[in-house]
């Protein structure tokens, strides 16, 4: 155990309850702390100063550093605006980056820790505070969105506590003990079927946190009804936290069952995944929840991965940092376009966004065709691997050309829908002349670094990083289940 | 083993019943008794093995679910404590025969996969099919609320009937969950309250898509 898997969340939480306590004018001060801490723990684990438990561990921490950073560093500006424009009262705003430094302290927890107990405890934390910041509108519309995304989750999260002490239990682990890859600590007390059991409660349970369909309905509502960064942070980690959890889970139940019917299990709910969005993203009028229906395809295609092995394992880790990377920019983007129109909805007004706002309508561009798996971004080269570790393995053929379809149809829906925001002027617009408008670079400045990412992070984070992504693909081709 | 198999009776039947009743002061009270039943659960296992940790659990459990949190869940709105009546798609004798349905399911799937006592893993496995068909079969928000806090203490439940096993603390964290879970329901479902003017989830117009 390392002494960061404390003292990493507790400095954030710290961070989150001096936001809480301190005045408002102190808010923008405590925001860069807690950037700075974000960015000192990335640091010093990049030299080596302290030891996540194992690679997978590693980069996967380093992926939520780097888009909670910059998570942060767009609230601030963001949610500066949207108070004055709705009149949020002192305590809201504080409560918001109380809650959001608590969010990524929970996070980060998950990356860290490796009692599957623990995990499940951090990983409530993660969806209990994510249930205020998705109701922090406190309208009609974010609280039936809050309101689904807990009843949904919280029951699913629920099963998963049933199933992880079953899974332990019966494949002959302990619960107290930390770390991924236990001894058999109870041979005696093995019992496949119930393993299974456990297993697959963990797959109901940790998939509806992930939004795998069928458990997905919570999550086009509560993605789309918070504000964009919570959006972009639902979206880019805390889904993929619940999808490493199950893979996590089911490495240490492979013991004791037969990984086929694991395999198969993630599978079913990522093929399921894509059906889901490839049936409704194409008729979504609002961006931000096209962009949600768009967070159910991806995470279905790293369940695939996750699902098929091998190379695709391979793959589905790249995918987790190439979709982070890729989402964050679109919601925040979304969230920029709220501002700026009043609306992300294309039927509402938002239109000709290019021509009117063009840093705006471009960064929107450049994170569609990535996020639609465009060459050369960086979402392309892990669906790549993720596809090509499916056709390696002949049972997967079907599956995968099934799937391949599915991101085939997902890909036209996104394409002939994008030009309604892009480029084509709505009715009022055609009317009369309508100007550019300014775009506040405090806004803007966020979301072009992670379009560097959009553009390069699919062959630049191995390079620029050889070491881990060396060890994570050791790791993932060595202890697949 | 014949009082293990009662506690956890308990929690079984005040599942059903939560399902059931008309009002959030009679739904408050069974939650109470089903938190009896975990706790009972608990004290039950303290008594026959060796293992200290049980009895925080049994003082954890009294504590937090007999005391706090039926308190932070009743004082949170008058516009519940006036409501009376029952509104869910199936009628209540309908509900019953699904209840008893799944209870059979659960029974025999235990009996079939063979694992320690099946009749009281079949019987947690029951109380947790009733809780789930709660949270789909009641439209009022009150009713909702304690049907997913219902499903958190038979899960806890569940966890010391098979987790003890594994002589270590494994229930503690979950009670502390389980306060956390109370506030932000009572949160979400007064805040839902104030903005609607009702407790019945379909006034919440349902979002497009």
């Amino acid at each position: 155990m390392s002494a960061a898997m404390i003292w990493v969340p507790a400095g954030l939480t710290g961070f989150a309850l001096l936001a809480y306590i301190l005045p408002q004018r102190l808010l923008p001060t405590v925001v860069k702390l807690a950037m700075a801490f974000l960015l000192m723990t990335l640091v010093t684990q990049w030299m080596g100063s302290w030891q996540a438990p194992d690679a997978l561990a590693s980069w996967f921490f380093r992926i939520i550093a780097v888009i909670a950073t910059t998570i942060i560093w767009y609230s601030e500006p963001y949610i500066r605006r949207e108070a004055e424009h709705k009149h949020w009262p002192s305590a809201r705003v504080k409560a918001y980056f109380a809650l959001l430094l608590l969010f990524v302290a929970s996070l980060l927890a998950v990356s860290l820790w490796t009692s599957f107990l623990f995990l499940w405890v951090d990983m409530e934390f993660v969806t209990l505070s994510s249930v205020f910041l998705v109701g922090m509108e406190i309208d009609g519309r974010s609280l039936e969105a809050a309101w689904r995304f807990l009843i949904v989750t919280e029951s699913g999260g629920l099963i998963a506590l049933l199933g992880t002490v079953i899974a332990v239990t019966a494949s002959g682990h302990s619960l107290a003990v930390w770390g991924f890859h236990p001894a058999l600590r109870y041979p005696s007390e093995v019992h496949t079927h119930w393993a299974l059991a456990g297993a697959y409660m963990i797959l109901m349970g940790y998939g509806a946190k992930a939004g795998l369909a069928p458990f997905h309905t919570w999550l086009p509502d509560a993605h789309s009804e918070a504000p964009a960064p919570i959006s972009a942070l639902l979206s880019a980690i805390k889904l993929a936290s619940a999808a490493l959890l199950i893979y996590r889970s089911f490495e240490m139940v492979s013991s004791a069952v037969p990984a086929v019917f694991l395999h198969d299990g993630m599978i079913v709910l990522g093929l399921l995944s894509l059906v889901i969005a490839a049936g409704f993203v194409a008729f979504q009028t609002d961006l931000k929840r096209m962009w949600a229906y768009s967070s159910i395809e991806h995470i279905g295609l790293i369940s695939l991965g996750m699902g098929f092995g091998g190379i695709a394992l391979v793959g589905a880790m790249l995918h987790i940092w190439t979709h982070a990377a890729g989402k964050t920019l679109l919601f925040q983007n979304s969230g920029t376009i709220r501002l700026l129109y009043g609306t992300s909805d294309g039927s509402a007004g938002a239109r000709d966004i290019l021509a009117r706002t063009p840093w705006t309508g471009g960064l929107l561009a450049v994170g569609a065709a990535g996020i639609v798996g465009l060459p050369p971004f960086s979402p392309f080269w892990s669906e790549w691997l993720i596809v090509a570790g499916g056709f390696s393995v002949p049972q997967y053929r079907l599956f995968t050309v099934i799937a391949v379809a599915l991101l085939v149809v997902i890909f036209i829906g996104i394409a002939r829908r994008m030009p309604v925001w892009l480029f084509r002027p709505g009715p009022a617009e055609r009317n009369q002349v309508v100007g550019r408008m300014a775009e506040p670079w405090g806004l803007i400045l966020p979301s072009l670094l992670l379009a560097v990412f959009v553009l390069a992070g699919g062959i630049g984070a191995p390079l620029v990083a050889p070491h881990l992504w060396h060890a994570v693909v050791h790791e993932a081709m060595s202890h697949s289940f | 083993m014949i009082l293990l198999r009662m506690a956890v009776f308990l929690v079984w039947i005040t599942a059903v019943l939560m399902a059931l009743v008309k009002t959030d002061r009679s739904v408050n009270v069974l939650f109470r008794f089903q938190a009896v039943g975990e706790l009972a659960v608990a004290a039950v296992l303290a008594l026959t093995v060796p293992y200290a940790w049980l009895w925080l659990t049994v003082v954890a459990v009294a504590l937090i679910k007999v005391v706090i949190i039926p308190k932070i869940l009743f004082s949170h709105d008058a516009l519940v404590q006036q409501d009376y009546g029952v509104r869910s798609p199936f009628g209540m004798s309908g509900l019953l025969l699904v209840f008893l349905a799944v209870t059979v399911f659960a029974l025999a799937f235990t009996r079939a996969v063979g694992i320690g006592d099946p009749v009281l893993a079949g019987t947690v496995l029951a109380a947790l099919l009733v809780s789930l068909v709660h949270l789909s079969a009641r439209y009022e928000v009150w009713s909702i609320s304690r049907a997913l806090l219902s499903l958190e203490t038979i899960c806890a439940t569940g966890v010391l009937v098979v987790g003890w096993t594994l002589k270590e603390p494994a229930d503690l964290a979950i009670d502390l969950v389980a306060l956390f879970l109370a506030f932000t329901i009572s949160w979400v479902a007064s805040t839902l309250m104030r903005l609607k003017g009702s407790v019945d989830v379909r006034d919440m117009k349902e979002l497009i898509g």
